[in-house]
């Protein structure tokens, strides 16, 4: 090892350097449908939330506009979440597997959609069923029995 | 007379000034920048630089926030940069996920620790500033 590397290593030790990734993939192989599972939870508690929040109370306006601006960006998340792994992580060869791929991711970020233009309980909860079928195929075509479970 | 070649004037340069905290020091992972820089590679980025054509630049990934890449300018396009790799069959870059915000970038590759030489062909700090 010649002294800069050994150096570079010694100074690693005590504090390591950031890695950039120049990967044959961007995030390289590290896909967890987790992501948009954590999002969509966050979609439900902004709905629940919002359904139970007192209009009368002092302040309500504002706290009701702030859930719904949460609510709007988690649901976003949630697109952009399922999007990454039906174009990145999905391949061609998967439709075999799944073929109903396809209609499942749609109607997943359509679900989201419908949680951004409703406050609606069904809509959520129906939301985070779209994303346990896909985390259930997600693992499927891992061949790993991850079983679904929410943080709240 | 001392003289000294241009990447020992960039080693001058660039080391003092990443000890008093001008500089970042990155860790590139994967092949996709190969030949230039390899697995492994520790780099100095510049913040403050306003990057050209053909500068290897650190960004924040498009789709992930917290996962930085390495990659070389292609081209600006409409405030918006194209991001390449030197190794096109073993990397995704702006042909999988488009142009990336200028706001992006965190900063332009000055020096490669142990390669001297490794930027000669484009070397960011000497041309002249770029054109938009």
């Amino acid at each position: 090892m010649n002294l800069t590397a050994h150096l570079l290593r010694s100074l690693d030790a005590l504090r390591p350097a950031p890695v950039a990734s120049a990967h044959c993939d961007g995030p390289c192989g590290v896909y967890d449908p987790a992501s948009a599972r954590i999002a969509g939870e966050a979609v439900l508690s902004m709905t629940k939330k919002l359904l139970d929040l007192d209009m009368s109370a002092e302040g309500a306006h504002n706290t009701y506009s702030r859930f719904v601006a949460i609510k709007e960006e988690e649901a976003e998340k949630v697109k952009r979440e399922l999007n990454i792994l039906w174009h990145d992580y999905f391949k061609p060869q998967h439709l075999e597997q799944f073929p109903e791929l396809h209609t499942t991711f749609w109607n997943g970020a359509k679900q989201a959609s419908a949680c951004k233009t409703s406050v609606s309980l069904d809509a959520a909860n129906e939301l985070m069923t779209q994303i346990e079928a896909i985390h259930n195929m997600f693992w499927a075509s891992k061949g790993r029995d991850i079983p679904w479970y929410t943080a709240s | 007379m001392l003289l000294l070649d241009r990447s020992t004037l960039v080693a001058f340069r660039e080391i003092p000034a990443w000890m008093i905290g001008r500089r970042r020091r990155i860790r590139v992972d994967g092949a996709s920048m190969l030949p230039t820089l390899e697995q492994g590679d520790q780099v100095l980025i510049d913040a403050s630089l306003r990057p050209s054509v053909g500068d290897i630049v650190v960004a924040n990934h498009p789709d992930r926030s917290s996962l930085l890449i390495v990659k070389r300018i292609a081209a600006f396009v409409e405030g918006h940069i194209v991001l390449a790799s030197d190794n096109p069959a073993e990397g995704t870059d702006s042909r999988s996920w488009g142009p990336v915000d200028a706001d992006s970038l965190l900063g332009t590759v000055t020096l490669v620790f142990g390669k001297p030489g490794a930027l000669d062909k484009n070397p960011p700090h000497h041309r002249p500033p770029a054109v938009r």
